[in-house]
C-alpha cells in the first residue's frame, strides 16, 4: 500500500518543484498568436454569429440561455459597437500576452473575450475553442510572465527565479486529458474498433480539404491510420509521463497534427493542439536550445 | 504549509476532478459527485468533452438547405458554403459554418431551427417571403472497396417549418 504521506510527496514533488518558467513563456507566447488568429478568423463573420440580428437574435439567445453563460455581449448594448469592442479588447489581450506585458491580466482578458464570444453563439464552437478557454483560464495563475516578457524586462530582473509550475501541470495534463477522453470515447465506436473510421472521415466533404488519393481509400491504410490514431491518442493519455516516451510521444502527435492539417480542415485545432504540445517540452532543453542559438 | 499552498491544491484537485469526471452518466457516482459544481462550470465554459469523430464518423453526406418563400410563391434557396468547395485560406475563414449547419441539423440544438427561419425572414424581408422549409438533403457514401458502383440514392426531407404548425 502506498502511504498518505508517499502520496502528498509525490503530489508536491509533480505540481510544486520550482523549475524556470520558460516552458510556460514559450506556451503564453504561442498561444497569444493562436488566440489573435482566432479572433481574426471570426470577425469577418462576426454579425452573423454574433449580432442581435444575426441567425441567433439576442431574444432568442437570452431565452435560451439568459444568465446560464458567461458573456460580455449580454450586458453590452446590441450592435456592432459592441462586438468591435469585444474582439479589440481580445486583440488588445492577446497582444500583450505574446509581448508578455501585464501577463495575469492580460490571460484573464483573453479568457473573458474568448468566453463572451464563444457563449453567445456556442453552437459555431469546436473543441479547439473549448481547449483555448481552458488554456487562457489556466494561464491566469501561471508564471508566464517571468520570462521572455515585457514584465520581466520593466522589473529589471535577471535571470528568472525558478518556482512553482502548478498552472503548467494542469495544462499538461489537460493536454493529456484530451487525448485519452478522444480515445475512450472512440472506442465506443464500431468504426474505431473495426478500423474503418478514417475512410469515412477522409469520404465525407464535410472536413476534407481534397479528395484523399486512391491509395489512402483503402481498407489497410483505413486500418493502419485509425489503429493508429487510437494508439497515439491512447499513449498521449498515460504514457506521455514517462519521461523517456515524451519526446517521441509529442513528435508523433506533431506529425499526426501536421498530417491532419494537409488532409483536413479542423481550423486551428491543429495549431492548438500544437500550443498545447510545447507545454511538454522542458524548460531546462528549451534553456539549452535558447543559449545554443542566442549565445 | 500556508493558507495560500493549501488554497492552490484544493484549486489543482478541483480542476482535476472537474476534468476528469465531466460529462459522466449523472446516475453514475462520478456524475452526481460532479454536479454542484456544474452551474459554475457552465457558465465559466470550463466544462469539457471530447471526442473528435467519436463514436463513429458520418457515413452519409448530408447538407442542410433552406427554402424561403414569398408572397408571390416564388421561392429562393439558401445553404451554407460546402467547404470541399472552398481553396485552403476560405475554408479556415468558413469552418463555422460547418460548424452551425450540423448544429442546425442535430436534434438537440432545435432552437436554432426558428431563430435561423427568422434570420432568414429579416434577409428576405424586401421580397415579402412567408415560410420557410428547412430541408436535409443526404446520399450514402461508397463503403470501402464499393466506390465506382451505383450512383447513390439522393434522399430529401423537410425537418422545419416556419412558421411553425400549430
Amino acid at each position: 500500500m502506498i502511504a498518505l504521506h508517499d502520496l502528498a510527496a509525490a503530489w508536491t514533488a509533480f505540481f510544486h518543484t520550482p523549475e524556470p518558467p520558460f516552458t510556460i513563456a514559450l506556451f503564453r507566447i504561442l498561444f497569444g498568436l493562436v488566440a489573435m488568429a482566432s479572433a481574426l478568423l471570426y470577425l469577418p463573420h462576426a454579425s452573423l454569429w454574433l449580432g442581435a440580428e444575426g441567425v441567433l437574435s439576442r431574444a432568442r439567445w437570452e431565452e435560451e440561455y439568459g444568465g446560464r453563460l458567461l458573456t460580455l455581449f449580454r450586458w453590452l448594448p446590441p450592435g456592432r459597437g459592441s462586438i468591435r469592442a469585444v474582439f479589440g479588447l481580445h486583440l488588445l489581450g492577446a497582444a500583450c500576452l505574446v509581448l508578455g506585458l501585464a501577463t495575469p491580466l492580460s490571460a484573464a482578458v483573453v479568457f473573458l473575450t474568448l468566453t463572451s464570444i464563444h457563449h453567445r453563439h456556442p453552437e459555431v464552437t469546436h473543441g479547439g475553442d473549448s481547449l483555448m478557454r481552458m488554456m487562457s483560464f489556466l494561464l491566469i495563475f501561471s508564471r508566464a510572465g517571468d520570462a521572455w516578457s515585457l514584465d520581466a524586462m520593466l522589473a529589471g530582473a535577471g535571470a528568472p527565479t525558478p518556482s512553482s509550475p502548478w498552472a503548467l501541470r494542469l495544462l499538461q495534463l489537460q493536454i493529456s486529458f484530451v487525448y485519452f477522453q478522444s480515445f475512450v470515447a472512440k472506442m465506443a465506436g464500431e468504426s474505431w474498433r473495426r478500423g474503418t473510421a478514417v475512410y469515412w472521415v477522409s469520404m465525407v466533404s464535410d472536413y476534407r480539404r481534397r479528395p484523399a488519393p486512391a491509395a489512402m481509400r483503402t481498407l489497410w491504410w483505413s486500418r493502419l491510420a485509425t489503429w493508429g490514431t487510437l494508439v497515439l491518442e491512447f499513449s498521449l493519455g498515460p504514457l506521455v509521463w514517462i519521461r523517456e516516451w515524451r519526446y517521441p510521444l509529442v513528435a508523433a502527435a506533431v506529425v499526426f497534427h501536421l498530417g491532419l492539417e494537409v488532409l483536413m480542415n479542423v481550423q486551428l485545432f491543429g495549431a492548438i493542439m500544437l500550443t498545447g504540445l510545447v507545454t511538454f517540452i522542458s524548460p531546462y532543453d528549451l534553456e539549452r536550445l535558447v543559449t545554443a542559438l542566442w549565445p | 504549509m500556508t493558507g495560500g499552498a493549501i488554497l492552490v491544491d484544493a484549486f489543482i484537485a478541483i480542476y482535476l476532478f472537474v476534468a476528469w469526471s465531466w460529462g459522466q452518466p449523472s446516475d453514475s457516482w462520478l456524475g452526481r459527485a460532479v454536479a454542484p459544481f456544474t452551474r459554475p462550470v457552465l457558465w465559466l465554459g470550463l466544462g469539457q468533452t471530447w471526442g473528435m469523430f467519436a463514436p463513429d464518423p458520418a457515413k452519409v453526406e448530408g447538407h442542410l438547405t433552406a427554402v424561403i418563400t414569398t408572397a408571390g410563391g416564388d421561392r429562393i434557396e439558401w445553404a451554407p458554403p460546402r467547404m470541399a468547395d472552398l481553396g485552403y485560406g476560405e475554408a479556415f475563414r468558413w469552418f463555422r459554418h460547418q460548424k452551425y449547419e450540423a448544429s442546425v441539423l442535430d436534434g438537440d440544438t432545435g432552437y436554432l431551427r426558428p431563430a435561423l427561419a427568422e434570420y432568414l425572414l429579416r434577409l428576405h424581408a424586401d421580397r415579402e417571403p412567408v415560410r420557410v422549409d428547412l430541408v436535409y438533403r443526404d446520399h450514402d457514401v461508397p463503403g470501402p472497396g464499393d466506390e465506382g458502383s451505383d450512383e447513390p440514392e439522393r434522399r430529401e426531407l423537410v425537418f422545419f417549418t416556419y412558421p411553425e404548425p400549430s
